[in-house]
């Protein structure tokens, strides 16, 4: 029986020698249609929204707050995307400063205390965290999240900047708990056993040691974090409140209470009702470029970081 | 590759009209929504082929429509019923608002435009320009935009002027004690600037300025996904107002009479009021050919305009032309 086995294999052998070519010219063309892909995204993307280059105002855009694309009769159209910049701005500060804490937390957590069987169902339940579809957040958003805060806080609108970043936190938690945890595994163990071996508690340990060693994963896991949360849209859509507001003073914490209205959901909402190739139109694609801007410069440096770590060890 | 490239956006169009529609029907489900679903979700179907085979299958008796998302649900319902009397007969119905059914008719991609709104000159120009005929109007039914307020809201009645104060950018009302209301702050809750309900209302509420030029919303509306959401807020926000089609009215949420000067008595949104012009905020359902229509677009429209489709009219929730 082992016999044949082994002259299946050798015929396995002599045949993969014979399509290593093909194999190679299609695992070659794989590798870069990525490529084309993101290449043919930005041309298609600037190709939508070249048209109003010349003549949109660009101060306007991103310094004035008046987003009115479709006007009142006689009026002219003022696209000032401040306001939505701003949502998505605080969207992304406030949902961090819950899913970094959460996040590092059980990543500290699973890689450095937990007995192994906890550690394995631990990272299941969190992976079955990611897989949570986005417009399912939305929903708990609008109707679990949002009455609640509404008793809780005993506030008149559910809906709002802290219902967001709480969704889009929940987003971002799993996959800020799966880097960050791939970092700290990554210590080398002679690391920690030298720290106890000096008198060092386990909390020493972490922090003093283990957060400096990896301190470019965990940079990275919050880079990634928010790149999650700049573009969440369907979540952010439903539970935000969508209303184009700045607050008037940016250090009153009652400000997360304010509803906003994020780029991604300005993008969502209004693009079914445009007319195809009309003004409007063209400038939310221009929102879709500073987005994608956004994401670009994120992903450059937290690939940056991460090349960082691979030198240092 | 694409002859058309509205091809590639009736394909996106499927993905966010069904979202949509599932959204609505999460709330009120019943066989004859799901039925409708199905039916959209084929008829969008339809139109995407039908482009994608871009003019290839030149059926005579193809009849396109789209246009307003406001007149959806009772032209799919108007097509349904058509299509099952005059087998001979296809209709693909599309939604995607009125300013886009337009654009489409100029573009002499469809024959009947759905609009909520009136065309505009420019639109006209156009239409002429294109074609060398006319734009012809159609009214096939009216529709009432209803303003909504949370159920315990003391405030049964508002004028057009106190509606002005709470949702005009200039307006001096912010506050429910202003109207007579309890000492809250008034949370405004309306669609997106591109939906047709949108700029109706703000034709009928934020009027014109002294220069001539329409005023706009209030900083700060929210820009609720659709009028269930609207209707919805409403029903949880004890600040909250909001306006959407009177179709949309739930039993737990609680609506307001207007009237159209301050003092006078209110009116409710129904469908005799809004049929006789007592109701202020109402407006007409408007189809646009180009030119007199004339064989198969003829009879279809005649059919809309008689007895059964109008009947239709009413099952939607609209209101028909004659009571």
């Amino acid at each position: 029986m082992s016999s044949g086995k082994k002259s299946i294999r050798a015929l396995g052998a002599k045949l993969l020698d014979g399509a290593e070519l093909p194999i190679r010219i299609a695992i070659t063309i794989c590798g870069w249609s990525s490529i084309l892909f993101v290449g043919a995204i930005f041309f298609f993307i600037f190709k939508e929204a070249a048209p109003v280059f010349p003549h949109l105002d660009w101060g306007e855009f991103f310094f004035a707050h008046r987003w009115i694309p479709i006007p009142a009769e006689g009026n002219e159209p003022s696209y000032g995307a401040m306001g939505i910049l701003y949502g998505t701005f605080a969207i992304t500060v406030v949902s961090m400063f819950i899913a970094m804490p959460l996040g590092l937390g059980a990543a500290v957590y699973i890689s450095e205390f937990a007995p192994p069987r906890r550690k394995e169902w631990l990272k299941i339940l969190i992976e079955f965290l990611a897989a949570i579809p986005s417009i399912i957040w939305g929903f708990i958003g609008l109707v679990i999240m949002g009455p609640l805060i509404q008793k809780i806080l005993g506030v008149e609108v559910g809906i709002n900047l802290l219902n967001a970043s709480i969704m889009v936190a929940l987003m971002a938690v799993p996959l800020i708990v799966s880097i960050s945890e791939d970092a700290l595994r990554a210590v080398p163990d002679s690391y920690r056993e030298a720290a106890l071996a000096l008198g060092a508690s386990k909390w020493e340990i972490v922090y003093k040691v283990l957060f400096p060693a990896a301190r470019n994963g965990l940079l990275a896991a919050s880079m990634l974090g928010v790149g999650r949360a700049v573009g969440e849209t369907m979540a952010v859509w439903m539970a935000s409140g969508n209303t184009d507001n700045i607050p008037e003073n940016f250090f009153n914490p009652l400000l997360v209470l304010e509803r906003v209205k994020a780029l991604t959901a300005t993008i969502a909402g209004e693009m079914p009702d445009t007319v195809h190739g009309s003004e409007h139109y063209q400038v939310l694609f221009v929102i879709g470029i500073v987005l994608l801007t956004i994401s670009v410069i994120i992903n450059v440096v937290s690939d940056l970081i991460i090349k960082g770590i691979r030198k240092e060890s | 590759m694409f002859c058309d490239d509205n091809v590639t956006y009736s394909m996106w169009r499927i993905l966010t009209e069904t979202s949509v529609s599932a959204r609505n029907s999460l709330k009120n489900m019943n066989r004859k929504q799901l039925i409708k679903l199905g039916a959209q979700g084929a008829l969008t179907l339809g139109l995407a082929i039908s482009l994608s085979s871009c003019g290839g299958g030149d059926d005579l008796n193809a009849i396109s429509v789209n246009g307003s998302d406001t007149m959806l649900q009772v032209g799919l319902a108007w097509a349904e019923k058509y299509q099952q009397l005059n087998d001979d007969i296809g209709l693909t119905v599309n939604g995607e608002g009125s300013g886009t059914g337009i654009k489409a008719l100029i573009n002499g991609t469809i024959q009947i435009a759905h609009s909520s709104r009136p065309m505009k000159d420019t639109e006209r120009e156009q239409i002429k320009a294109a074609h060398g005929k006319e734009a012809v109007q159609h009214i096939v039914g009216y529709d009432g935009i209803a303003v909504f307020v949370h159920p315990s809201n003391p405030v049964k009645s508002l004028s057009l002027e106190q509606l002005h104060g709470i949702w005009a950018e200039g307006g001096t009302i912010n506050n429910w004690s202003q109207v007579g209301g309890p000492d809250l702050e008034i949370n405004r809750a309306g669609r997106n600037n591109a939906s047709g309900t949108y700029s109706f209302f703000q034709s009928a509420v934020c009027g014109k300025g002294s220069d001539g030029k329409g005023i706009e919303f209030k900083q700060g509306t929210a820009a609720m996904p659709g009028s269930t959401a609207v209707v919805e807020f409403c029903e949880t926000t004890p600040s909250a107002i909001g306006y959407s089609g009177m179709g949309y009215k739930t039993e737990k949420v609680g609506w307001l009479q207007v009237s159209k000067t301050t003092g006078a008595a209110g009116v409710g949104p129904s469908n005799p009021t809004v049929a006789s012009g007592d109701y202020p905020i109402a407006r007409a359902l408007y189809i646009y050919t180009v030119g007199e229509p004339e064989g198969d677009v003829k009879e279809y429209l005649d059919w809309i305009k008689g007895p059964e489709g109008q009947a239709i009219v009413e099952a939607e929730s609209f209101v028909p032309l004659s009571n």
